[in-house]
């Protein structure tokens, strides 16, 4: 029989047995559908997440490096919890992970909260405390003046928005909203206007009603109005010296800290801890960025580590973590994130591939009922000439047709369904976002369902296999009907 | 001596049936002819149905050899089988069988569908064979909306349509009227003549077997007679019929019981 045959007697077989064809073309329909809407909600989660990964800039080359607090905790390397011994960040330490093979640049930061001041503005600021040499290696590009050199005092290196930070002291304003606007209009201008930097923060934290009792301020020269509280530290504020401005690379994830000779926040640090300690008052300092006094010997809380490349960052993060650090690269979460997605994609998708063998179940029902009603049909047509694999060619095209066809509207079906769901808010279905929703802050004009033309060939594919698999079996019993049984059968 | 297209030496057709065997064809010996038409009468069970099957290749004696155009059948594979079947064989059944779903066109181009003929070749062919049993204009027509005669012509042009070598007509008008019947014979017989093929029935009806050549008579799985029918002698009888009465059935009844009851007594 030629093909074109078998597919004309099929197609009028089908369309005798309208109702039939249509409920199971329903189920085929069904079962496509939503396998191609599983897949199109794992397509746009992905989706989502590639663009949340290039709009957060993440730089894969960096490890940030903790010390090890000790105790019981999660080994990221071995994915077990694990009682770990304390070990502290020290200049050593940097010295030892600077020798792992592939990493370039491993440097202690520590950061410091400051004031800053010009006339009635003020900021408060994140110090970050580097090593000059690292700046570059850490990716910092100059876009003003130079980077601080060993040979230079409390010089300091401004971001591209740092002077975005401040407000007007007389006014109630708590917080530099300038940061967020589109074109904001400064206040200061850190090139020329003379700004004095406090390490005292108290006046700051009177002024936000956090004091902790101490009265008095800061500020020799006090244009706050606050009285000074003599021989209360050696140093208490010092005029800056604005050398440069910095982009800040993409780990740092702020564009407005301020940089400083590492070694130059340790004195001040020192200088403050002193001070404080004069003045028998404790203050929460956060341990976990700042450093802390122990001696002579230097421990810090958090070292930066660049390595050649994205390669390199998973073998050098564990070989830290061997020596007994915490390290974390933005790599690991977002594998993290993608194993959550895959999870949740696998589950969706036994989901769909219940609702196709459904499908095919039901072709195979209808197809059976087909063979019996048939019976005699099938003997005369081995009778007059057919051979087995005509039979068999005219019940497998019925099924794969029925298959196919309940794959194009079911593609159809999943289309319409995916354009409603991206167009049309619909609450329980935004639910459905997977993988770190609260990010995708472009989700706007993000899909929630993705069909690319690769998945609907994909499901036209599996609906007509999914025919063939249901219409196997019947196929089977139609060759195997005795010709002359079903003869006399009628 | 005319062509012989089958001879059957020594065949014995046993069903198992469970535990039980029946016994469907004893012992039979027989040649049938090119060109002529056979009758093989019998009642329901006598194995004249056996017979047919095992002469169109749909079962295989259980033992003895049926050789058509010197080849023996038994020997065929399934799938050579079917194409003896495409080649050479048409079929005419009671209740005509036909498929629902096609035109009476498309019913008839189905033994050249599992042919592979092209479309229009067969169209045609199936066009012709239509005209031939006058349904030239009814080809669209679906077989629910042809009546009894007219789907049995159909199934006739089907089994005419490929030429083949020999026609089984199983009980070809059992489910028609007395009119339409002697209808439908004198058309297969005819078709048959003229296109110079064997044709087989098998019926139970002594009636119907006066259009053979020859008859032969099933009995318990064995052939009780054969008997050849005067060509001259038929020819003339439906001749004088059709001028003497009006009730055709009616005396070739009569007729009928006549001859057969001459086959019997002769045995």
């Amino acid at each position: 029989m030629r093909i074109v045959d078998v597919l004309g007697m099929s197609v009028r077989n089908l369309y005798k047995r309208k109702m039939r064809t249509f409920l199971t073309l329903l189920g085929v329909m069904i079962g496509t559908a939503s396998i191609i809407l599983m897949i199109s909600l794992g397509l746009a989660t992905d989706a989502q997440f590639a663009q949340m990964m290039e709009d957060m800039n993440l730089d894969m080359t960096v490890i940030t490096v903790w010390p090890q607090w000790g105790g019981m905790g999660w080994d990221p390397n071995t994915d077990s919890m694990v009682e770990f011994d304390e070990r502290e960040l020290t200049d050593e330490s940097a010295e030892r992970i600077s020798r792992i093979p592939g990493v370039v640049v491993a440097t202690p930061m520590m950061t410091s909260q400051m004031l800053f001041r010009t006339g009635p503005y003020f900021m408060a600021a994140t110090v970050t405390g580097i090593r000059p040499e690292a700046l570059a290696l850490m990716g910092y590009n100059l876009e003003y003046g130079r980077f601080f050199t060993d040979d230079d005092e409390f010089a300091v290196v401004f971001s591209t928005r740092s002077e975005l930070g401040f407000i007007d002291s007389t006014t109630d304003e708590f917080w530099s909203n300038r940061m967020w606007m589109d074109d904001p209009e400064t206040l200061v201008d850190i090139h020329n206007d003379p700004i004095r930097a406090y390490y005292d923060m108290s006046w700051f934290w009177n002024r936000m009603g956090w004091g902790g009792g101490r009265g008095g301020g800061f500020g020799g020269d006090d244009d706050f109005g606050i009285s000074i509280d003599e021989g209360f530290t050696p140093i208490r504020s010092f005029d800056i010296n604005m050398i440069g401005v910095t982009t800040a690379p993409e780990f740092m994830w702020s564009s407005d800290r301020i940089y400083m000779h590492i070694e130059d926040l340790q004195t001040i640090e020192r200088l403050r801890t002193e001070g404080e300690r004069r003045e028998r008052e404790e203050r929460e300092w956060n341990p976990h960025f700042s450093m802390v006094r122990d001696g002579d010997r230097q421990t810090y809380g958090e070292f930066f580590v660049r390595v050649r490349n994205m390669d390199d960052t998973r073998p050098v993060a564990e070989a830290i973590r061997d020596m007994g650090y915490r390290a974390h690269f933005d790599a690991d979460w977002i594998e993290h994130q993608r194993r959550m997605n895959q999870g949740m994609e696998t589950l969706l998708i036994v989901l769909a591939v219940v609702c196709l063998v459904l499908a095919a179940i039901t072709i195979a029902i209808t197809m059976i009922t087909s063979v019996t009603e048939r019976t005699s049909e099938i003997g005369l047509m081995k009778v007059i000439g057919a051979t087995i694999s005509d039979v068999r060619k005219l019940f497998l095209m019925e099924s794969l047709f029925m298959g196919l066809l309940g794959g194009v509207v079911g593609i159809v079906l999943a289309l319409g369904i995916s354009f409603m769901m991206n167009n049309f808010e619909i609450a329980f279905l935004q639910n459905l976002n997977m993988g770190a929703p609260i990010m995708t802050t472009g989700a706007a004009n993000a899909s929630i369902s993705l069909i690319t033309p690769w998945l609907c060939g994909l499901a036209l594919l599996i609906a007509g296999g999914v025919g063939l698999v249901g219409g196997y079996y019947p196929a089977w019993r139609a060759t195997r009907l005795s010709a002359l049984a079903a003869i006399r059968g009628e | 001596m005319a062509d012989i297209l089958f001879e059957l030496t020594n065949v014995r057709k046993i069903y198992q049936m469970g535990a039980e065997s029946v016994v469907a064809l004893e012992d039979i010996s027989l040649t049938f002819e090119k060109g002529k038409i056979y009758c093989l009468l019998g009642t329901s069970g006598s194995g004249k149905s056996t017979l047919l099957n095992l002469l169109a290749g749909l079962e295989k004696p259980t033992m003895g050899s049926i050789k058509f155009l010197g080849k023996p059948l038994e020997k065929l594979s399934e799938k050579q089988l079917t194409l003896y079947r495409q080649r050479y064989i048409g079929f005419v059944f009671q209740s005509y069988n036909l498929l629902p779903t096609l035109t009476a066109l498309e019913n008839v181009t189905l033994p050249l569908i599992f042919r592979k003929i092209s479309k229009r070749k067969r169209t045609l062919a199936a066009r012709k064979m239509l005209k031939a049993v006058g349904l030239g204009n009814r080809w669209r027509h679906k077989p629910n909306e042809l009546s009894g005669g007219q789907q049995q012509r159909v199934s006739l042009a089907r089994a005419f349509v490929n030429e083949p070598q020999v026609i089984f007509a199983d009980e070809p008008t059992g489910n028609l009227d007395t009119k339409t019947t002697y209808e439908m014979m004198d058309l297969i017989t005819g078709m048959a003549r003229e296109r110079n093929q064997t044709l087989i029935i098998v019926t139970h009806d002594t009636e119907i077997s006066q259009y053979a050549d020859q008859i032969i008579s099933v009995r318990d799985g064995l052939i009780e007679s054969v008997k050849t029918v005067e060509k001259e002698k038929n020819a003339n009888e439906s001749e004088n019929k059709e001028h003497e009465n009006e009730d055709n059935p009616a005396t070739n009844d009569a007729v009928a019981t006549d001859n057969n009851g001459n086959a019997t007594t002769s045995e």
